[in-house]
């Protein structure tokens, strides 16, 4: 270990990649705190600079007010012109988006011409649209305003207080009489007096509301609907996770680089055993990325308000665990740094997916992300029951990743190759310890159970091309798609058993594989269900009796032709898959 | 320049490359990374403008509970209104029930008509809504109610404006008029610009970014494999070298570009019509030259290729960060850089019909300069290096 960390620490990359790592966590994590509190406030979030974007020709009355308007407006570009013909043909040449004739006197119209087929010409639209909108409002406002004056000061003989103050009081009544009062369900409320007709069940909740909200009409306002607090962390949280990243990276370049200068087999040589050199890799790699993580969180954690920094560096190291973790596992696997280098980005594009994605998620369903917990105690929430089950998944997560990269480390055909493939893999595990029905029964329900995970991922990563190229048969292809992989994947704890089994055997192993994907997806699915709060009885009846016995059919068709040989294999896997495609396209159907 | 020599390099060099898996699944993941940025910018115009999607989508119809408190008969311009708008009512019992009905989700929002709500009188109304601000249909349903309350307003005031003897009050005529046929499937400006002025430069700049990393691997994997030094010491020129090593990388960042190009105009997603091809080529062609020879040129001056992929990588950062996440105290610089890499310009010609080439000029002179001046460092780079590996 201490020899890694001294290799690490002289690295001239290292060192560059450490000043680069800070340069730009100091840049974007303000950066991403302030288009946060921008996202909050409703500000323009959008980093394009449509200065001059949509260019407008104008002619007719000069130094109009609506020119003038215009011309503020940065993403517009306002040429004046000399005649309509002079615009007319700047528009069809496409020179201008919108042409503009301001008429002599304010009560003609003004003539607006807009190309459609000009896409500059939506903003340019949008921007008139909308100086249109104000001088209209503006005007009635005036209209009003004079007519209540008016009729004030003629129907009352005694002094008026304040009319100006009535006026204003009045004009909304005429101009925009009814008012709509947008309310979160936590904490809305009636207007005062109305409460206890309406439901006294509510009360307790309503008192909370009603110290926040106004004194008279609705409470609770929901008009701010950005949370730019919650943002700030998640983006905190992500610069936290730089240093992390750059670790694993350090970690799969630590051994690539051991397997293509051959010094591995020097270093293996070594009476050191190999749990040992790997996991010195392993915890230099970590502490170098944890040291760097906690020292951004102490700088950084001030000026995002970080309330709870010991339960947030916790977290932090949890999460830094299973980076860490996942990222020795590919090192072991990768047989050089090119193959590492892809690997490693696609595990950065999951992690980050993985991490990022549940946590805007509502509810519990947040939870999912190991993030979760790290960005809640930073708001100051105190921990609950998912933060420690969370915290003891991802620990096991990690746990098992550092377990399954010993044990490959440990074989020489991964490290020096030819390296075996996954399913060589698992047969050598199995192998020799599978002697029982018992214990065949359980591999085959593990592995049915484990089928849901790629059931889930491949599915998810040809779902948006087979939309984008095909459309709605897009999303028919990919629910098809959805079906192959099922019934490939389903079986696959009989793939590894020895041969030699009866028929009988292996059409019962099948349809304990198919019973307990099965158990999984249905699981999956009414949480998926809770989650999003459209929970129906009757569905789950129907799902819950259904899918287990076409699953529980479909495998065993499966594996039936599996000990028949190639051909039998392969027409077996495609009438499953297409019987299957066929009920997943119904049950579609029958939900839209 | 001898032909020959060029198309035996350009020819190894291309097989080189289609050989490496690491690229394939890189283009894949390109092919990823390109959908998602296209639906990235869909579901932005989306949030940025739910009545957008509200009124592009009259269909949807949005389930929402009814607290009626009002006690009044001649209420009913509100409610017909938001019929109007496809929302589906149904009559809650308590306040208490329907705020929990939206809270689980089984109502997408709740509409109060509180006591006193009267459309007869003269007084100010108020309509309440309770919407789960968390759940994804929330901006949608927002947008729908606004637009129905939007227009019970709109005759509530007339009719009350009438009173006033102000009936029938206009105000700053417009006489309008639309020419052609929409070349993007959403009508926001929010979606414009982002994809005009984002989304689109991000997708086109992405294949020249590939081609440096593919060139910045290129003279350093021949230092690696030993191989640099039958090449210097064969009798090709080093402009031949120079090149074939560009040529295959800058066909298939050709390749790439009209890839994306061809998705960006047709695709189920939200196609976008991408206007002065030729020209756009033109110009990222200057643009990947320029990125290539650098890479090439890094690939020169390092001695191992993951050294040449870190300074490949500073190089990239420090230029596309600025560019596209807009620093606000950097307006100068980010400036240049987005001239240099092209966004604004990007943006400016696949936005528009008719362009005149004459106001980009400045730009494809320096984009012009830049990538000679860089091809011309490469071959003296290139001539520097040592015929044989030293030792």
């Amino acid at each position: 270990m201490r020899f890694e960390l001294e290799a690490i620490a002289g690295d001239r990359r290292f060192a560059l990649g450490l000043v680069l790592q800070v340069a730009i966590v100091a840049l974007l994590v303000p950066l991403l705190i302030d288009y946060a509190e921008k996202l909050g406030s409703g500000g323009d979030v959008l980093a394009t600079r449509a200065d001059g974007f949509a260019p407008v020709a104008v002619w007719g009355r000069g130094n109009s007010s609506l020119e003038k308007a215009l011309s503020e407006e940065s993403r517009v570009r306002l040429d004046r012109v000399a005649s309509e013909d002079e615009a007319r043909k700047g528009l069809q040449s496409g020179r201008y988006c919108m042409i503009l004739g301001v008429p002599p006197s304010p009560q003609q119209n003004v003539l607006v011409i807009v190309n459609r087929g000009d896409p500059r010409s939506i903003s340019a639209w949008e921007a008139f649209h909308l100086i249109c909108e104000a001088y209209r409002v503006t005007y009635r406002e005036s209209l009003v305003r004079n007519a209540l004056v008016g009729r004030l000061r003629n129907g009352s003989t005694a002094a008026i207080e304040d009319p100006a103050g009535q006026v204003e009081l009045l004009l909304d009544s005429y101009l925009e009489p009814i008012d709509l009062r947008i309310m979160s369900p936590e904490t809305a409320r009636l207007p005062d007096g109305e409460s206890t007709r309406a439901g006294n069940e509510s009360a307790s909740t309503n008192s909370q509301g009603a110290a926040a909200g106004p004194s008279n009409g609705f409470g609770g306002d929901a008009d701010n609907p950005g949370d730019s607090g919650f943002l700030s962390l998640v983006f905190l949280a992500f610069g936290l996770c730089f240093p992390l990243f750059s670790g694993s990276g350090m970690m799969v370049e630590s051994i690539t680089c051991e397997k293509e200068r051959r010094t591995l087999e020097a270093v293996l040589a070594s009476p050191t055993s190999r749990i040992w050199i790997l996991l010195g890799k392993c915890v230099s790699a970590f502490l170098v990325s944890a040291v760097q993580s906690l020292a951004l969180l102490l700088i950084l954690g001030g000026a995002a308000g970080v309330r709870n920094v010991p339960a947030v560096a916790f977290c932090l190291l949890v999460a830094g665990m299973a980076v860490l973790s996942s990222a020795t596992l590919v090192s072991v696997l990768c047989k050089g740094s090119k193959e590492a280098s892809l690997a490693i980005t696609i595990l950065y594009v999951l992690i980050f997916v993985l991490f990022f994605g549940p946590l805007m998620l509502p509810g519990r369903l947040a939870f999912i992300s190991p993030l979760t917990p790290m960005v809640r105690f930073a708001a100051g929430e105190p921990a609950e029951s998912a933060t420690a089950l969370v915290l003891l998944c991802t620990v096991l997560f990690s746990g098992l990743c550092v377990a399954v990269s010993l044990a490959l480390f440990s074989r020489d055909d991964v490290v020096f190759g030819p390296r075996p493939s996954l399913r060589g893999l698992l047969t050598d595990v199995v192998s020799g310890r599978i002697r029982t029905f018992r214990s065949r029964a359980v591999l085959v329900c593990t592995m049915g159970a484990l089928a849901s995970l790629p059931a889930i991922l491949f599915p998810s990563l040809f779902v948006l091309p087979s939309i984008a190229f095909l459309g709605r048969w897009g999303f028919v292809a990919a629910i098809v798609f959805a079906a192959l992989v099922e019934e490939y994947f389903k079986p696959y704890g009989v793939y590894l058993l020895p041969t030699g089994l009866t028929s009988r055997e292996v059409l019962v192993l099948g349809g304990i594989a198919g019973l307990s994907f099965s158990l999984i997806e249905n699981l999956l699915f009414t949480l998926a269900l809770l989650g999003s709060g459209a929970l129906q009885g009757s569905l789950l009846l129907v799902r819950y009796l259904l899918a287990p016995m076409m699953h529980v059919g479909l495998t065993m068709i499966v594996v039936a032709g599996y000990s028949r040989g190639r051909y039998a294999r392969y027409l077996a896997l495609s009438a499953a898959s297409s019987i299957h495609g066929l009920y997943n396209l119904a049950a579609a159907l029958v939900v839209m | 320049m001898g032909f020959r020599a060029v198309r035996a390099i350009a020819t190894k060099e291309l097989a080189d490359v289609l050989s490496e898996k690491v690229y394939w699944l890189a283009f894949l993941l390109e092919l990823m990374i390109v959908l998602g940025v296209i639906l990235l910018g869909i579901a932005f115009a989306a949030i940025m403008n739910p009545a957008e999607v509200a009124s592009n989508s009259p269909n949807m119809q949005v389930t929402v509970g009814l607290l009626d408190l009002s006690n009044s008969s001649s209420n009913g311009l509100v409610l017909g209104c938001l019929r109007e708008e496809n929302i589906r009512l149904l009559t809650a019992r308590s306040f208490g029930g329907l705020r929990e009905e939206v809270q689980k989700g089984t109502l997408m929002g709740g509409i109060v008509l509180p006591q006193g709500y009267d459309e007869g009188g003269t007084g100010r109304l108020e309509v309440g809504l309770v919407v789960d601000e968390s759940k994804l249909y929330a901006s949608v349903i927002r947008a729908k109610v606004e637009a129905a309350i939007g227009r019970a307003n709109a005759e509530v005031s007339e009719r009350r404006l009438g009173m006033l003897g102000l009936g029938n009050v206009t105000s700053f005529p417009v006489a309008e008029s639309f020419i052609g046929k929409s070349a993007v499937p959403v009508g926001s400006a929010d979606f414009v610009e982002a994809m005009y002025l984002m989304v689109v430069p991000l997708i086109l700049v992405f294949p020249i970014l590939l081609s440096a990393n593919m060139t910045a691997d290129s003279i350093v994997g021949e230092k690696e494999m030993g191989t640099l030094g039958i090449l210097v010491a064969s009798p090709v020129s080093r402009l031949d070298i120079v090149v074939g090593k560009i040529l295959p990388v800058m066909g298939l960042a050709n390749l790439q570009f009209l890839a994306w190009l061809l998705l960006l105009e047709n695709n189920a997603l939200g196609s976008v019509r991408v206007f002065n091809k030729l020209p756009l080529l033109g110009l990222l062609n200057l643009g990947a030259l320029s990125f290539v020879g650098a890479g090439l040129l890094i690939s020169a001056w390092s001695r191992s290729s993951k050294e040449s992929n870190l300074y490949l990588t500073l190089l990239i950062a420090s230029s596309v960060f600025p560019v596209f996440v807009g620093l606000p105290r950097m307006g100068a610089l980010a400036s240049i850089l987005e001239d240099l890499f092209l966004v604004r310009v990007i943006g400016s010609l696949c936005s528009a019909p008719g362009i005149r080439l004459p106001t980009f000029a400045p730009q494809l002179l320096l984009l012009f300069a830049l990538a000679l001046g860089i091809l011309a460092a490469c071959v003296r780079s290139i001539s520097r290096l040592e015929p044989l590996p030293s030792g």
